[in-house]
């Protein structure tokens, strides 16, 4: 398992193809900080080629292209390699999605997209396409291990499951450690993946993530701040 | 147009239009009558020569009936053809004599400056597309690296940020689809669609919005009640703009716990209607429970610029959110029903009818 210098380890290696220097920047960082390794292409005339001598374990490929299109760089892509690509893009016909698929795109993602939902569909391409970084990602904090592909939380030794709402919660709450994540933010992040809580179910969702993790040992791991949020 | 087709013209209704040339023949040979018995012409020759007088002239009239009958019913035929009209004066036959020739030229030349007109227009409408679409495009990009800036910051005093900028998302999105409705090419694309993902994906692009005003959202109700999926047809990102149009007004226009005594609400639902028969349709329903909509203004809400009673006293109306539903809904043949009770909710309700497309897609 290959790993950065500070010992961390990296789960996948990804290629992106993004001619925007704004969008390429704030994606590695996204990648990065969640533990994946990007490597970012910053010319586009044989782009297909040199991503391909990076030995990536998935593309992130943009549609829009100076000098050619992110079609025919799919298309390349697949002539010689299966490696999982999802697209990006900002055109907004339905014929793009429909095109990219038949290319043989994994996963299809409309601009302005949400970090959190990409790096999801990054998870959940890897996983099926069983490359690296399928073990799965992973959080810590003050001795609590949330495995985010497995949907575990561990705790001095014991483990439990979290339904999908506990782990976006928890997730997000690790995401900002020691510091305050306003409700609002934690809804958003639920209706990121379709579940649409509204404020009381909200309340009740993060109850019953406190009692599984106390079924661990961990009590009091989220703690309330009346009238801001929560916080771990 | 007639469905008839052109009036013919009869020579008695062209003799009635020549009325003065008739009456001039008819005096020639009157008066010819006293002025050859002057002359000393005999009376067996006066009438030789009367009825070959009157031979000549109705020759002429018939000569000059066949010519002009044949323009005035091409004439006729393109006056009565509404919306053929260009497409036959650009193909109008070349016709016989001075008058018709100068005519037909003249309508020639008129439809195929007409032609070129709407060719013009219709390619300078393509480029604004174009542009439109390309200048949005752009925009959406810069919104995604500052979308992924906030989220990568990770700081809640930035939260305001993300709230307009999804704001400007919305409104960037009304500007695109705004080109769409008003353009002449069709460029959606009709298939069928599980209608439940893609209401889902209209709350989802109103999250901030939605959140931020505490509405609760209700999508219970777009699956059947075995929890299988409901299927129409309709292009699926033209249908996702239009249900975040109605989300806008619905957050909009909400519900004031302070003031009416219920938080604010809205159920999304479809329901299949008269299934099996020739009018089988999809209906989905977005109502929320917000104050409503004057009996008054409710005939004209999906008028453009129509703001009413509530857009005024909220001002922050634009006038274009249901009539840019209505224009979409209308250019993909759907159907839309606005109905509400002031003070208490409204409901908008889109029919997706079922058959329309099933001979097209047998086709296939």
């Amino acid at each position: 398992m290959p790993t950065y210098a500070d010992g961390r380890r990296i789960m996948a290696r990804i290629y992106v193809i993004e001619d925007d220097p704004a969008v390429r920047g704030e994606v590695e960082v996204l990648l990065e900080r969640a533990g994946h390794e990007a490597v970012c292409a910053c010319a586009f005339d044989r782009v297909a080629e040199s991503g391909l001598a990076a030995r990536p374990d998935l593309v992130l490929l943009d549609l829009g292209l100076p000098g050619t299109d992110g079609l025919i760089v799919a298309r390349e892509l697949r002539q010689t390699s299966d490696v999982p690509i999802i697209v990006l893009t900002s055109r907004t016909t339905d014929v793009d999605e429909l095109m990219s698929m038949s290319m043989g795109a994994d996963a299809f993602i409309e601009k302005p997209y949400n970090g959190q939902v990409l790096l999801a569909h990054i998870d959940a391409v890897l996983r099926r396409a069983g490359r690296a970084g399928a073990a799965g990602r992973t959080m810590e904090h003050a001795g609590l291990v949330l495995d985010l592909s497995r949907s575990r939380a561990s705790f001095e030794g014991r483990e439990v499951d979290l339904t999908k709402n506990e782990l976006r919660i928890l997730e997000t709450l690790m995401r900002r450690p020691g510091r305050v994540v306003s409700r609002e933010e934690l809804m958003e992040a639920l209706w990121s993946t379709d579940s649409f809580v509204d404020d009381n179910t909200l309340t009740v969702n993060v109850n019953r993530l406190r009692q599984t993790l106390a079924r661990i040992g961990a009590t009091d791991y989220v703690v309330t701040r009346r009238g801001q949020g929560y916080a771990v | 147009m007639s469905a008839r087709g052109p009036r013919a013209l009869g020579f008695g209704a062209y003799l009635g239009a020549h009325r003065t040339a008739l009456v001039f023949c008819i005096l020639c040979c009157a008066f010819a009558w006293p002025l050859l018995a002057a002359m000393g012409v005999g009376a067996g020759e006066r009438g030789l020569l009367e009825v070959l007088l009157a031979l000549a002239f109705a020759a002429l009239q018939v000569g000059a009936w066949a010519r002009e009958r044949a323009w005035v019913e091409e004439a006729r035929r393109i006056a009565g053809a509404g919306s053929d009209a260009l497409a036959l004066a650009t193909d109008a036959e070349d016709a016989d004599g001075l008058e018709g020739g100068a005519l037909t030229g003249a309508v020639r030349a008129v439809a195929a400056e007409a032609a070129r007109q709407v060719g013009a227009a219709r390619a300078a409408e393509a480029d604004y597309r174009d542009f439109v679409e390309t200048w949005v495009h752009e925009v959406k990009t810069l919104l995604a690296a500052a979308n992924l800036f906030v989220e990568n910051a990770n700081d809640p005093a930035l939260r305001p940020l993300s709230r307009e900028l999804a704001r400007v998302e919305a409104y960037v999105e009304q500007a695109l689809f705004y080109a769409r409705s008003s353009s002449l090419e069709n460029d959606y694309v009709i298939y069928d669609r599980a209608l439940g993902p893609l209401a889902a994906e209209a709350v989802r692009s109103r999250a901030t919005q939605l959140i931020e005003a505490h509405v609760a959202v209700d999508l219970m109700g777009m699956v059947r009640s075995d929890g299988s999926d409901i299927v129409a047809p309709c292009d699926p990102k033209w249908l996702v703009f239009i249900v975040g149009q109605l989300i806008d007004n619905a957050v909009r226009y909400r519900a004031d716990p302070a003031r009416d005594g219920r938080s604010p609400r809205i159920v999304l639902a479809a329901r299949e209607e008269a299934v099996g028969t020739a009018g089988e349709r999809v209906a989905l329903s977005v109502r929320d429970n917000g104050c409503g909509i004057a009996a008054a203004d409710l005939p004209r809400v999906c008028e453009r610029g129509f703001t009413g009673q509530n857009g005024r006293s909220q001002r922050r109306s634009t006038g274009l959110g249901l009539y840019l539903v209505a224009t979409l809904c209308k250019k993909m043949g759907l159907g839309v029903s606005v109905d509400s009770q002031e003070g208490a909710w409204t409901e908008v309700r889109i029919a997706f009818p079922r058959n329309r497309f099933g001979d097209e897609r047998d086709d296939v």
